[in-house]
């Protein structure tokens, strides 16, 4: 048995380095106060003014004692104003309790030799009421009461005491009360002021993601979707009710542990939000959580991973194809986001931009089979395009008329003013090509109750008229002015009644 | 006086290896990756044989839409080919037609359009963009931007590596610009490059490309000869009316398909 003490970090400490605004990582709430520890062992009890870790059955698994005690120092959370972490261990939950306690004191721990026995009464907790008798029985250390006959002892202080000792000096086994994690993440705290602006809301926010954060690395796991909440401190405004409180929901694409991104993705969404009285409670829920996937290190050194990943050129030719460079492309997973100095992965900035400028306004392409110019193609939001939850499409085979596809589409078609019969667009076009005949879109029933296009009425074109079958001729037509265009003819009507508008729907970029 | 004259001589005799130092009649020593434009005319020209990686490329034409895809198409279908990335177009002035692109080799799933209204807003699309380092290219339409917020994308761009256009009028030819490389393209027809800025002698002759894709171009060529025996075999018609007479033909087309549906 092995065991560290950790202290935990004083309330009041949080509270003023919370007032005074200051640069630190925010400690977590009460009752997550001890859960980055869980990450390393499952060992952990919260006992007094101190975290105690049983670190025996891990060590091997940390790459000895040395490098866990390493990791814990990186990964502890530091108070406000923490130079150095100070921690104790020993060889009983109690010994390095009462270690953490000389240390924090500032005093020097008695010789190894003697440790146990050497160590002052006042260490072990349930002996501090006794303190005072026992010291004018000249009893002052572990070894000094031990050294006592036992039931006297415990005729006069009761069998507590002796129990303690036992437990403290490892004679007797101890009850532990480990702490363990809650199933769901779900966490709210009090602010010690007021919140009046988002950013405000966002400052506190933090403390409960670094508790989001060691619950998720506790728990092997990523969270997909988070909800976070404020209560809003009145009831009404300017006679006007208020909800109780409000939230917003923030998601991304795949399981995350390093909050930076979600963290990103709150603030561009508190950004917009405007509170509508000031805050005196936030809360956070993890609404979604998937297991973390785990990505397995490379057999080679960092550096040659390098080289390898640079020399991935141009120059390289198919060969050097897709994933060959390690870390490299959106299929590196969550390892991707992490690597230092990398940058975030695609899915990430696609979740950024939209949540800054709006999911409708990122988009990627879906492709669509008709033969309308502008039902081939619909835009859906990237993050859902992009993010790989689409398959792969077939390639399709070219039709021998594409090479008088456009590049770029207009949407929806202009349309040009006539001279005579022949269309205008800044000035008379030449038609160089065509006609091409295109006769589709007959199938849909009644304008609105779109059968085939399924929903897509957003996106879809509103052309002339919409439940009308499209009859054009298309052009490629081209003036000095505007280069290459693709216009067509709409035919409406038969015979005498039949009028001709033109419409430019393409240009060859 | 002479001592100027004699260090001039030898200089001119010295291989010049300092990096970023070249001789002002000769093409710079590109230091950054490049891209290879897929026009063999214009790779001959530009600093390094190709598109720089990591720097920004500033493209001037006459209205937004005009030459975009046939100036970066090619390059981009053989980055796309041999790289992973996706292709960021940032404020593009009208909808991307997909099935020609991706005929021409573009993937439908690795292009990710950013409608920003402002100019703003597109500056910073472009830049979080660029700093990404799953983003193979971006090509942003930046018409309002300043040489400072050029800047920042260059300085995005030299991070990731990413191949980068920006398109601007060419208004903006008078203005400053930190970018790499400056070409002003116009031309209806075909292609005309002028080289405004790059590491090497200036050029003063524009490059000329095709102005259209050769599958195209032949349509075109077939097109104008067949009106051209119609010309010479048959009365002068113009093509309006050839076009109606060959519509008589459609008619009947139509009202057997009417009669299918």
């Amino acid at each position: 048995m092995h065991w560290i003490a950790w202290p935990l970090p004083l309330d009041d400490a949080v509270a003023s380095g919370a007032c005074a605004g200051l640069a630190a990582a925010p400690a977590a709430p009460a009752p997550a106060v001890g859960w980055w520890a869980l990450r390393f062992t499952p060992r952990v009890m919260q006992v007094d003014e101190a975290l105690l870790m049983e670190v025996s059955c891990v060590e091997r698994l940390w790459g000895g004692r040395a490098a866990l005690l390493e990791q814990l120092q990186r990964a502890c959370p530091r108070g406000p104003g923490d130079a150095a972490v100070v921690w104790a261990s020993g060889a009983t939950a109690f010994i390095a309790l009462a270690l953490l306690r000389l240390a924090l004191a500032g005093k020097a721990p008695p010789p190894a030799a003697r440790l146990p026995q050497a160590l002052p009464l006042q260490l072990l907790s349930p002996l501090r009421p006794h303190v005072a008798n026992l010291e004018r029985m000249g009893c002052r250390t572990w070894g000094d009461l031990q050294a006592l006959p036992r039931a006297g002892v415990a005729r006069r202080f009761g069998a507590a005491v002796l129990r303690a000792l036992d437990q403290a000096l490892g004679l007797s086994p101890q009850p532990h009360a480990w702490l363990t994690l809650p199933e769901r993440f779900d966490l709210s705290v009090e602010l010690p002021a007021l919140a009046t602006s988002a950013d405000a809301l966002l400052w506190s926010a933090n403390r409960l993601l670094a508790a989001l954060q060691a619950w998720l690395q506790a728990r092997q796991q990523g969270v997909l979707a988070l909800e976070f909440g404020w209560r809003h401190d009145l009831r009404r405004i300017d006679g006007v009710h208020l909800p109780a409180g409000q939230a917003l929901q923030v998601r991304t694409a795949r399981p995350l542990q390093d909050l930076a991104h979600l963290r990103r993705l709150l603030a561009e969404n508190l950004a917009r939000t405007t509170l509508a009285a000031p805050a005196n409670q936030i809360r956070l829920r993890a609404l979604e959580t998937a297991a973390q996937p785990h990505c397995s290190a490379s057999l080679l050194p960092p550096g040659v991973g390098a080289e390898m990943a640079s020399g991935d050129g141009p120059g390289d030719g198919p060969g050097a194809g897709p994933g060959a460079g390690p870390g490299a492309g959106p299929g590196a997973g969550p390892g991707a986001g992490q690597g230092a100095g990398q940058g975030e992965a695609l899915h990430q900035l696609l979740e950024r931009l939209s949540a800054r400028l709006g999911p409708q306004q990122v988009q990627g392409p879906v492709a669509h089979a008709d033969h309308r110019p502008e039902c081939m193609q619909q835009w859906r939001p990237a993050a859902q395009a992009l993010a790989g939850a689409m398959p792969a499409a077939p390639a399709q085979r070219v039709p021998s008329h594409a090479a008088l596809w456009p590049a770029w589409l207009l949407r929806p078609p202009r349309r040009l003013a006539e001279q005579g019969s022949r269309p205008c667009y800044q000035g008379l076009l030449r038609l160089l090509a065509g006609p091409q005949r295109l006769e589709a879109g007959w199938w849909p029933e009644a304008p609105g109750t779109d059968g085939v296009q399924g929903g897509q009425g957003a996106t879809a074109p509103e052309i002339p008229a919409r439940a009308a079958p499209a009859l054009r001729d298309y052009f490629v037509a081209h003036n000095d002015a505007v280069g290459l265009v693709w216009v067509f003819r709409e035919r409406l009507g038969q015979g005498a009644a039949r009028q001709d508008r033109w419409f430019l729907q393409g240009i060859y970029g | 006086m002479s001592s100027p004259r004699l260090s001039l001589r030898n200089l001119s005799s010295l291989p010049v290896v300092l990096p970023g130092v070249w001789q002002a009649d000769q093409m710079g020593a590109c230091v950054q990756a490049v891209q290879p434009t897929g026009y063999g005319a214009l790779d001959a020209q530009l600093p390094g044989g190709g598109w720089p990686l990591g720097a920004l490329t500033e493209v001037l034409q006459p209205f937004a839409g005009a030459h975009e895809w046939q100036l970066v198409l090619p390059a981009l279908a053989q980055a796309l080919a041999c790289r992973q990335g996706a292709v960021v177009l940032v404020a593009p002035p009208h909808e991307p037609f997909m099935p020609l692109l991706q005929a021409q080799g573009l993937v439908a799933a690795r292009l990710c359009r950013v409608m920003a209204e402002g100019a703003s807003a597109a500056l910073w699309a472009s830049e979080q963009a660029l700093r990404c380092p799953d983003v193979l290219a971006v090509m942003a339409w930046l018409p309002q931007a300043q040489p400072a917020a050029l800047r920042r994308l260059q300085l995005a761009a030299a991070r990731q590596g990413t191949l980068a256009w920006v398109f601007r009028p060419v208004s903006a030819s008078q203005q400053a610009s930190p970018a790499l490389l400056r070409l002003q393209v116009d031309g209806a027809q075909t292609m005309q490059v002028r080289i405004l800025k790059r590491r090497g002698p200036p050029l003063p002759q524009p490059i000329e490309l095709p102005g259209c894709h050769p599958q195209l171009a032949q349509v075109l060529a077939t097109q104008a000869a067949r009106r051209l025996v119609a010309q010479a075999t048959g009365p002068t018609t113009p093509l309006p009316t050839a076009v109606t007479q060959s519509e008589g033909r459609g008619h009947a087309l139509d009202r057997l398909a009417f009669a299918a549906g």
